[in-house]
């Protein structure tokens, strides 16, 4: 009895199955009418060196006879042509009747086979077979078809490093009762993965590549079809912008993983580490999508194991910022699904990847350097850019946090466990800017002009105000949120300045800033992780029984307030002369922060490390010094900071020839 | 081409197997011996499997006309056939196990009454796919009506259930009487029933009247898909009627009800001045839409009770599809036809859930979902992607289906539709926001507040298991790929 | 309709149709205002019995008899439905609670009343009828051909409607046989709280809904 219990329910759920498979089959074979039909075989072409030449077979496989007009090549990307196929003038195929054409891959630097990043294109074949899907021109009655060429890429690099720790998900749920213990070590494993092949990538990177250069002046490009009769794309790339913010996400989420070791095994440690892969998906996949749709689905799935990871194995107000964060950062999401609707239904007929025709585009590098939408008519009186520019914008600005759109961000970071806070500041925070940098500047530049005053205003407000309410804390982790706030007001302002240094400034801000937070968090969670408080004037003397500690914890916030010489100056003192020329008394009044942040770091330093020590935590404290676990995640983070304040050449030149492309989209509108 | 009515009935195979199975089902309950709840949800589902590929089998996409024009058999009438039929066969398993429907320790009550109403809803909702004439459409909407009367009364002794399927005929009475009324003005200015007879009258016809008429009908449609002001019987008899059949009346007849307002509204306003471009019937709809969702949503936001809770949310829904029917076109009916069918799996899966806790032992009180997380982690998975679709989050289908909807908004608005459209789109996603307040107050019972909460595991019967999960798999997998179901809903369009 | 009349047939007709109209609405108001549930019926009886009139007016007799005999049998079924949900002599006042339902509601309601008055009151300028409908043939109404058209075009809509009433016979009488029940809910609470604790034991410390149960059995 009790196994037919089983049994039965489950036969009957697979006969379900299998009706529903025989829906859909009827429905795609119902559709098939006689008349003409262009059948064009194969239906992709790769091409794997310089001057192959390869045939496509045109055959028409219908009733009547089929209208072929001439064909042509058509390349996806800002590159040269590569592709060159045999002419075709209008002609008629009888039923059952084929023609063959030659397609050839001619890349024009015979040093360089395979241009950067791919060549993508497809042969183009006009015809009257009206069964094809897309129309360019609805009702003009002609018809494409379309053989999709592209050159060999290798191995689907940024597919391998953001689906990876997906992997790691079934083994961590599959961690037998009583060994929680290896789920940290699966964790590790799945997240050191793609910070390997993200290094290894960013090895590979050439640097000099510009939008000229290839595939819009992308690289490790992958670009394929995804839905039927919709034109959204599985379309990853990366440029110099993105490929440093992957490495700084792989790269934060292994030390987050190491910071994790303090969370109980006894407390739903399988769901913990599930969702921070699952949240390390999301994050690497926003940075590599380049496809408007894929992107947004991205950013949503950050915010699941956020709320999870915030609400449940946060601190005593943790449901509170739980929904904060997650309300306030939805809010802003879906007016970006809106801006994201209305830009695609703003956007020129081109083709997909695989040369079908559409109406508009997802594709993000389209809409940037092919489309302009200065002529879009107003919506209920806006400017379309402006409003359209005004939504992404504030989808980013919550993310940043854009002060006065901040206030999630302290809740969220005060209540969070340490390995979340550090995935937040090191990472979610970049966003915001890197969407900025990515959507209003490149593909909205006018509304950026129009908008760049307010920016830096904005910036200024951000980098004033977040010090100053520093300055007036009690609690350091708080403190230390708000230094967020600050210092991700120079991103902004480096933004606004639209000039190279000051871009590059902001880029290099992000960097440096995601490293030096994660430090300056994971500091204040092994302080916490002993004492189970973070009052200032709780602690004192610090430096007396944990010198190891205290030389770390100087460092970070010694980057933090930007001395020279250390990674945090580098940003700040490019954005500054960057911002400089373009807004000046702005920029005198935000040098200002530079002092207010100088005080409240020196004076978190002096409370914790200086002065007496508190005699409450000698059990603590003394002879608890940062032990291996903790140094392990600490060390790595403190090499980069110093190397790259001596010596930012690595992370500049990375990431000029996209800051140039970045300003030529906007000098250029 | 219309057929007469004896070469009819061969493409009305589904409905008679459906006849059968009912005929079986009341001649298996006057059979002595007591039926047993087995046997009797056996034929039940395998008279609904079987009207399922039947209707998949026999599909064609030439579209006919049935009975002198009555009926119609097309692709369009077919996807909600498959809505209706799906649904059924996903409650009758759910119910084999559900304390209030028939309760299966208390003697196997009214089994085979229970499923013999059930399909006859479904052929209800059957009719209401394929109606092309009024009269048809009427009985199609009263034979649901009143099935759901009974079924949404079944729970034997409870004063709840009694209480909420009287509230149900009272309104569902008003709002008959008014579409009625709509329908005899629509007849007077055709003199017809036949809907598309009434489409080309309606052209030339002054446009107050047509107006006048398509309100009142709104009446009677907007009762079966519950939007405002025709919801508030919704709460009620979610709460009170069994949870199977709620499961049921939150899908099924909301599908009837909607392919009846897109082929008569589609009929009528493509021609009709009334209804057409700038005339205040567009206001109406997405005015009712956009009441309807913020009403739905800033009401639910206070329950306590999740059948309560889901039934207001199910009201926000049903404001949210409302949305594709105004921004009507190619865009809007495949956005209303792809996000009824995503919500079939959603809404199905969160009432699912319900009865499995129930089922159980459980309560229904959010509180008392406290650390469900911990208990059943099964239930409490697929519930909390039930509601993470429900709010429209990637990488769930709900997503999917919403951006559809908002797409066909703002594609209506950008093509001189006005200014409207945008405002509207607005206050739909920033209604998604407000939703996802109270479903994570949901979340939160389950997987936060669960410090007083017992961790012990619960078992969940294998029949609940079995529907969870095939339930949940297309609730993700349309979220990340989407093409077959895009691909039907699209031939069901594109056949009228 | 009545324009048809008042052009083809003149004054008497229009001056019986609003005589039959006026007991129509006068009935029907009846009906829903009464708190006597008999009285409330017995208006519903006299309301059909207009309307009997005014398909007898429209030449349609058959279809008169049968409004009188099916509504007279069909009323007895009504009542005995609505006493057994009543619960015998107990009333339960179904009213829409608070402020802003009640708000949506005759928001709803008052446009639907406006727009009725703008058709009304620019009737004679727009027409409600889209044409001139055909005079009725000489075996219009007949039972002859309200059969023809029962069983040659309506056929199908004829059989969903005897399927209706066939289904709706059996949900009535399950119903009524769950009603009968009520009486030993408590009995059968205890019953289903025994079985219950046999098929699953884990699930029954404290179960909330054999609590809920319980309750509600208390209450009856």
């Amino acid at each position: 009895m009790k196994s037919q219990n089983r049994v039965v329910p489950g036969l009957l759920a697979l006969s379900i199955c299998s009706t529903l498979a025989t829906l859909t089959i009827s429905a795609g074979s119902a559709a098939a009418t006689p008349g003409p039909r262009l059948r064009l075989e194969p239906a992709a072409l790769t091409f794997t060196h310089a001057g192959e030449v390869r045939e496509v077979t045109l055959r028409n496989t219908g009733t009547n006879v089929l209208r072929i007009g001439s064909t042509r090549v058509w390349h996806d990307g800002s590159g040269v042509p590569v592709f060159t196929a045999d002419p075709l003038e209008a002609t008629g195929l009888l039923p059952g009747q084929t023609v063959a054409l030659h397609v050839r891959f001619v890349p024009t630097a015979a040093t360089a086979p395979l241009p950067p990043g791919g060549a993508f294109g497809a042969l183009l074949v006009p015809c009257d077979d009206d069964t094809l899907p897309g129309d360019p021109n609805p009702g003009g009655g002609a018809y494409i078809g379309s053989v999709a060429l592209r050159s060999s890429q290798g191995p689907p690099l940024l597919s391998l490093i953001v689906f990876f720790p997906l992997l790691g998900i079934p083994f961590i749920l599959l961690v037998p009762r009583g060994r929680e213990s290896l789920t940290r070590i699966v964790a590790l494993v799945t997240t050191a993965v793609p910070l390997g092949l993200a290094l290894w990538m960013i090895r590979q990177f050439d640097p000099t590549v510009t939008r000229t250069a290839g595939t819009w002046g992308l690289q490790f490009v992958e670009h394929h079809g995804w839905i039927r009769g919709f034109p959204v794309e599985y379309f990853l790339g990366v440029d110099g912008l993105s490929v440093t913010m992957v490495l700084l996400t792989a790269l934060i989420t292994v030390i987050a993983v190491g910071a994790s070791w303090s969370i109980p095994l006894t407390q739903h440690i399988r769901g913990y580490f599930a969702l921070l892969l699952l949240l390390e998906v999301g994050m690497l996949g926003v940075f590599c999508a380049l496809d408007f749709f894929l992107f947004y689905m991205f950013w949503e799935v950050m915010l699941l194991p956020m709320y999870f990871l915030i609400g449940i194995w946060g601190g005593p107000r943790k449901e509170y910022a739980a929904i904060k964060f997650f309300l306030y950062t939805l809010a802003g999401s879906v007016l970006m699904l809106l801006a994201i609707i209305a830009l695609y239904y703003s956007s020129k007929a081109t083709y997909l990847v695989d040369g079908t025709p559409t109406a508009h585009t997802f594709d993000m590098m389209k809409l940037a350097w092919a489309n302009d939408f200065g002529a879009e008519s107003p919506i209920a009186g806006f400017a379309f850019p402006r409003i359209v520019w005004l939504a992404f914008f504030v989808a980013f600005a919550i993310k940043v946090p854009v002060v006065p759109l901040h206030t999630w961000l302290p809740d969220a970071h005060v209540e969070a466990p340490t390995a979340v806070s550090v995935i937040l500041a090191g990472v979610l925070l970049k966003m915001g800017v890197y969407g900025m940098m990515r959507v209003n500047l490149s593909i909205l530049p006018e509304a950026t002009h129009w908008a760049a005053q307010g920016l830096a205003v904005l910036g200024v407000v951000g980098m004033l105000y977040g010090a100053l309410v520093a300055m007036a804390q009690t609690d350091l982790k708080r403190l230390v949120a708000y230094s967020s706030v600050s210092h991700m007001g120079y991103c902004l302002l480096g933004l606004s300045a639209l000039t190279p240094t000051g871009l590059t400034g902001a880029v290099a801000q992000m960097f440096n800033h995601g490293t030096i937070t994660a430090m300056m968090f994971l500091l204040v969670g092994a302080l916490y992780d002993r004492t189970h408080t973070r009052e200032l004037s709780q602690f004192g003397g610090v430096a007396h029984v944990m010198p190891r500690y205290a030389t770390v914890f100087g460092l970070a916030f010694m980057a933090s307030l930007g001395l020279p010489g250390l990674s945090g100056f580098i940003g700040e003192v490019l954005v500054f002369i960057g911002a400089f020329p373009a807004w000046q008394a702005l920029t005198i009044t935000a040098a200002l922060s530079v002092i207010i942040t100088a005080a409240y770091h020196l004076s978190a330093i002096e409370k914790v490390l200086l002065g007496p020590f508190n005699e409450r935590w000698r059990s603590a404290l003394a002879g608890f010094d940062l032990d291996l676990r903790e140094a392990a995640t600490l060390v790595p983070l403190a090499i980069i900071v110093i190397v790259l304040g001596f010596w930012p050449a690595p992370l500049l030149t990375t990431i000029t020839a996209t800051v140039q492309d970045l300003l030529t989209a906007v000098a250029t509108p | 081409m219309t057929l007469a009515n004896l070469p009819s009935f061969r493409h009305l195979v589904p409905e008679n197997i459906l006849v059968l199975g009912i005929l079986a089902l009341v001649g298996l309950s006057l059979a002595r011996r007591p039926a047993s709840r087995r046997l009797a949800g056996a034929i039940a589902f395998l008279a609904c499997l079987a009207a399922l590929a039947a209707t998949a089998l026999t599909a064609e996409s030439q579209p006919r006309v049935l009975f002198h024009g009555l009926l119609a058999r097309d692709l369009f009438g077919d996807f909600f056939k498959y809505l209706g039929l799906v649904t059924t066969a996903f409650v009758i398993l759910v119910a084999q196990r559900s304390r209030d429907a028939i309760d299966y320790r208390n003697e196997d009550r009214e089994a085979p009454e229970f499923y013999a109403l059930l399909l006859s809803a479904a052929l209800a909702v059957n009719l209401m796919a394929a109606a092309s004439d009024l009269l048809t459409a009427y009985v199609g909407l009263e034979l649901v009506s009143v099935m759901s009367y009974i079924l949404a009364g079944f729970t034997p002794g409870s004063r709840r259930s009694a209480e909420a399927a009287l509230k149900y005929v009272v309104y569902g009475g008003v709002a008959s009487g008014a579409m009625l009324y709509g329908m005899s003005l629509l007849y007077g200015l055709a003199a017809s029933t036949d809907l598309a007879t009434i489409g080309r009258a309606a052209a030339t016809a002054p446009a107050l009247p047509v107006l006048f008429a398509a309100v009142l009908c709104l009446a009677g449609f907007g009762f079966k898909i519950a939007v405002v002001p025709f919801h508030m019987w919704c709460p009620d008899v979610y709460e009170g009627a069994p949870t199977p059949v709620t499961a049921f009346l939150s899908v099924a007849p909301k599908a009837g009800g909607f392919a009846l307002l897109l082929r008569v509204f589609g009929q009528i306003s493509g021609h009709a001045q009334g209804l057409a471009d700038r005339s205040p019937w567009l206001l109406v709809l997405l005015v009712v839409a956009a009441t309807t969702m913020t009403w739905g949503n800033l009401a639910a936001l206070g329950q306590q009770n999740l059948k309560r809770l889901l039934a207001y949310s199910s009201i926000a829904q049903a404001g949210y599809v409302l949305l594709g029917v105004a921004a009507g076109g190619v865009a809007g009916q495949e956005a209303v036809l792809f996000y009824l069918a995503v919500y079939l799996f959603i809404s199905l899966a969160a009432f699912t859930a319900v009865a499995a806790v129930a089922d159980s032992g459980g309560g229904e009180s959010v509180a008392e979902y406290a650390g469900l997380g911990y208990r059943m982690p099964l239930v409490a998975f697929v519930l909390s992607v039930a509601l993470f679709a429900l709010t429209g989050l990637p990488p769930t289908a709900g997503f999917i289906g919403k951006y559809y909807l908002f797409a066909a908004l703002i594609e209506r608005g950008h093509n001189g539709g006005g200014a409207a459209f945008y405002i509207v789109a607005v206050a739909a996603v920033l209604n998604s926001v407000v939703s996802l307040y109270y479903y994570a107050r949901v979340l939160r019972a389950m997987y936060i507040d669960s410090a007083s909460a017992t961790h012990q595991t619960v078992a969940v019967a294998a029949v609940h298991r079995v529907v969870l999960v095939a339930l949940t798999v297309p609730t993700i997998l349309l979220g990340v790929y989407w093409s077959p179901l895009r691909d039907l809903v699209h031939a069901a369009v594109g056949t009228w | 309709m009545h324009q048809l009349h008042t052009q083809t047939v003149g004054l008497p007709a229009t001056i019986t149709f609003a005589i039959l109209a006026g007991l129509t609405v006068i009935g029907a108001l009846f009906t829903i205002t009464r708190r006597n549930p008999v009285v409330a019926v017995i208006s519903l009886v006299g309301t059909f019995f207009a309307l009997a009139g005014v398909y007898a007016s429209l030449s349609a007799h058959f279809l008169a008899i049968l409004q009188i005999l099916v509504y007279a049998g069909a009323i007895m079924v009504l009542f005995i439905f609505v006493v057994m949900i009543l619960n015998r002599d107990e009333i339960t006042r179904v009213a829409a609670r608070g402020m802003v339902r009640r708000g949506l509601g005759v928001v709803a309601a008052g446009y639907v009343v406006w727009l009725l008055a703008s058709v009304v009151a620019n009737s004679s300028a727009t027409p409600l009828l889209g044409g001139p409908l055909s005079e009725p043939g000489a075996d219009f109404g007949t039972v002859a051909s309200v059969g023809a058209s029962l069983f040659t075009d309506f056929m199908f809509p004829f059989e969903a409607v005897s399927l209706l009433l066939l289904v709706a016979v059996v949900g009535g009488l399950v119903v009524s046989r769950s009603e009968k029940q009520e009486d030993d809910a408590e009995e059968t609470a205890r019953r289903r709280a025994q079985v219950a604790t046999e098929i699953r034991p884990e699930s029954m410390v404290g179960g909330p809904t054999d609590a809920t149960a319980n309750h509600e059995a208390a209450h009856h």
